[in-house]
């Protein structure tokens, strides 16, 4: 593994709460984790769950203007640790068990992917009581 | 990021090429053109996956919400695609159950 940031850090991302940010957010995750790890499975995966999460935010925020998706990032050795929360509205993701449907929906797949992909999702509460989401993926294959 | 869609005709289903990403700003793009097809009376649709450099749920979404609208008419949505990581969300939501997957062009128009 070729790391060229720094272990033990954090990041700090504020990016706005809109859908033509999205890809924003996943390439720059994309680009920080590339640089962490050489496994492109790890990058993809963490790609995806941060569009998944983006993909929940706008549907709670669709009507709270200037909403702000904020990412703090933290990288250790062999983990990186990624809590995510929302200004302007709390996340709701309040039952972390993804659906199991009788047949196709349209929607409904994000959690599916996000607790396939991330070794361990959990709901925390963060400063002002905001709650948290909070991804934790192995960098160690 | 953006999302490009070609449409060609073959025989008698019409083929979706996307080229880009698939994500929440974009997939509106391709759930309005399935709907212009449905509208059209075309119900044998076939979606080339090949060019797709990411897609997440939305696009999973929209594929689902079209396959519904063909099926309601007796017709079908096949897909082609051997990206690792486009195949892998398929399995992950047991999609891979819904929609033929195919490896070209060719087979899916077989297969619709």
């Amino acid at each position: 593994m070729s790391k060229k940031v720094p272990t033990e850090s954090k990041i700090r991302l504020v990016i706005p709460a809109k859908s033509e940010y999205v890809g924003l957010a996943r390439l720059t995750i994309g680009g920080l984790v590339r640089n962490i790890s050489d496994d492109e499975e790890v990058v993809e995966d963490i790609k995806l769950a941060i569009s998944e999460v983006y993909n929940n935010i706008m549907l709670q925020t669709k009507a709270v203007e200037q909403s702000t998706v904020n990412l703090v990032i933290n990288i250790y050795n062999d983990e990186i640790c990624i809590d995510i929360s929302c200004s302007g509205r709390d996340l709701e993701l309040t039952a972390l068990t993804p659906i199991v449907w009788s047949e196709p929906r349209d929607r409904g797949y994000g959690l599916s992917l996000i607790t396939a992909l991330i070794d361990k999702v959990e709901l925390t509460q963060g400063p002002l009581n905001k709650t948290t989401l909070r991804l934790r993926k192995s960098l160690i294959v | 990021m953006d999302l490009k869609i070609d449409v060609e005709e073959k025989e008698e289903a019409v083929i979706l090429k996307l080229d880009g990403e698939v994500d929440v700003y974009t997939a509106p793009k391709l759930k309005s053109r399935l709907i212009d097809l449905v509208d059209q009376s075309k119900f044998k649709i076939i979606v080339n996956l090949e060019n797709i450099d990411f897609m997440d749920s939305s696009g999973l979404g929209v594929l689902v919400g079209g396959l519904k609208r063909v099926r309601s008419h007796d017709g079908a949505i096949a897909l082609v695609c051997t990206q690792e990581n486009i195949l892998k969300i398929f399995r992950i939501t047991g999609l891979v159950k819904v929609f033929p997957i195919f490896e070209t062009e060719s087979q899916a128009l077989q297969g619709v």
